[in-house]
């Protein structure tokens, strides 16, 4: 597949369409940092789609891309890249202007601990072992974006998805796929598998994690280190408000909570900053998987994420990621609505 | 459990809840000491975060007030309230904690009596629930 991407790139840069490329590249040591391309020479190292997820796309686009001054420019990313990049154009963190968004069928990548034990390894669709637990239970593996690069169900070839895809298209005198049925299929199929293994999975999370005992237990390991939040596209906040100053406990506070429960955790707060994040990121949520892979203590906070986002989107009919039109539902209201939640 | 006293903590918009606290207070109306209020400019000005802190260091129940819609002292700033509160709601209940212990009503500047029944009615809810177990948990 990286071959087939290449090709589009090169000929989307030589065109003059495309002023430069935002895609995975080869570095040493068999680690592939995002890189912004602008001449084609330098897409020799170019690895659209890399065995593992190390910075998600979304936020190395929005580190540069608030405002892009001129020309355009071409994103390659897997499909929960894309979608968190339309939630945080969202968000006012990118702006989609002068942003074209190429996928693919993503083959899942594998966990990022297991890569940097044993080096080199490849991601297989067909067997979820070998895959990251939230791509295991991926429903969203395939169209997102402008143009999407599919190569199942007998297709070799991108589908268009948005009219600036097209246009991108015609103008590199490549023709849309039309025939898509059979891609259809493979991917309905695949979803099937995988709503079976979500269900399973979310069904086993909440027997061991669900209410205050379960918590506990899920999250007395986390060390704090906010990797969770760190690698999260969707937390972009410069100031979280688990870090601010004046909401910091006072000693006293600590104490009385000793008192009363006959001790206290040290450093405090640990439930307090993954729930406070679920409330405050669970609707843009879109189930990438990055918070897991950073997590050092093997906590399983992605599918926690995702379990929690899958309610709390289910509440306005929202899916994060699908539509730039959608609004973001916690920006708009209706007037009737909720009344169960009010009295 | 017999000696158990709920501790509410009230979040009570400045417009229009906390005037009706006030109304009641000046009435004379009499209801249960359980309720701990924090005056709030706009009933949206309660960060989820704010919710969860008070329900987490062991706060029995918490209650937001704010004008009712349509009241709104900023327009709209209770239906943005009542989305966020929707959504912490969600967050709790698929988390499998109590979200009995959360609620949100609307109580306007001329509502002295609804404001002493509200702190009735939840008061007596959380004594049936018990102490939130958060407070006696060391390892939040």
């Amino acid at each position: 597949m990286n071959s087939i991407l290449i090709d589009i790139i090169e000929k989307a840069m030589s065109s003059g369409m495309i002023s430069s490329v935002m895609v995975p590249s080869r570095g040493p040591e068999d680690s592939f940092p995002w890189t912004l391309v602008s001449n084609i020479s330098a897409l020799q190292r170019a690895e659209p789609l890399p065995p593992v997820m190390s910075v998600q796309g979304a936020k190395a686009l929005a580190s540069f891309t608030q405002s892009l001054p001129e020309g355009k420019l071409l994103a390659v990313m897997r499909p929960c890249e894309v979608r968190s990049t339309i939630e945080l154009s969202k968000l006012e963190q990118i702006d989609l202007d002068r942003i074209l968004l190429l996928t693919m069928d993503c083959p899942g990548a594998v966990p990022l601990k297991e890569y940097v034990e044993n080096g080199m390894m490849e991601p297989d669709i067909s067997s979820p072992e070998t895959l990251r637990p939230l791509c295991r239970q991926c429903i969203e593996f395939t169209s997102a974006g402008d143009l999407c690069l599919s190569v199942h169900g007998g297709l070799h070839s991108v589908v268009s998805l948005t009219a600036r895809g097209e246009e991108l298209l015609d103008s590199l005198g490549m023709k849309a796929e039309s025939n898509t049925s059979e891609w259809k299929e493979w991917a309905n199929g695949l979803r099937l598998e995988r709503e079976k293994i979500k269900t399973e999975s979310t069904e086993s999370l909440k027997k061991a994690y669900s209410g205050l005992q379960g918590l506990v237990e899920a999250f007395s390991g986390c060390i704090s280190c906010r990797s969770c939040r760190t690698v999260c596209p969707i937390c972009y906040c410069r100031l979280c408000f688990i870090d601010m100053k004046d909401r910091r406990s006072p000693a006293s506070a600590h104490l009385e909570h000793s008192y009363n429960a006959g001790a206290a955790r040290l450093i405090s707060n640990t439930l307090l900053f993954h729930i406070g994040r679920m409330a405050h990121m669970s609707l843009s949520c879109v189930s990438c998987g990055m918070c897991e892979d950073a997590c050092p203590s093997d906590i399983p906070i992605g599918r926690l994420v995702s379990m929690v986002s899958d309610n709390t989107t289910e509440l306005f009919d929202y899916s994060a990621g699908r539509n730039p039109e959608d609004p973001l539902p916690l920006n708009t209201f209706c007037l009737e609505e909720l009344h169960e939640y009010e009295d | 459990m017999e000696d158990f006293e709920p501790r509410i903590i009230g979040f009570l918009c400045n417009w229009c809840s906390y005037a009706g606290a006030d109304l009641a207070g000046t009435s004379r109306l009499k209801m249960p000491p359980n309720l701990v209020p924090i005056k709030v400019m706009c009933s949206s000005r309660v960060d989820p975060e704010m919710v969860t802190d008070a329900f987490l260091r062991g706060a029995d129940g918490v209650l937001i007030a704010g004008c009712h819609p349509g009241d709104c002292h900023y327009d709209k700033g209770n239906y943005y309230a009542r989305r966020r509160f929707a959504v912490l709601k969600k967050v709790v209940e698929s988390l499998g904690l109590e979200a009995d212990r959360l609620r949100l009503s609307w109580i306007s500047a001329s509502e002295g009596a609804r404001f002493q029944q509200v702190v009735e009615e939840f008061t007596e809810k959380i004594r049936k629930m018990g102490p939130n177990p958060t407070g006696k948990e060391t390892l939040l």
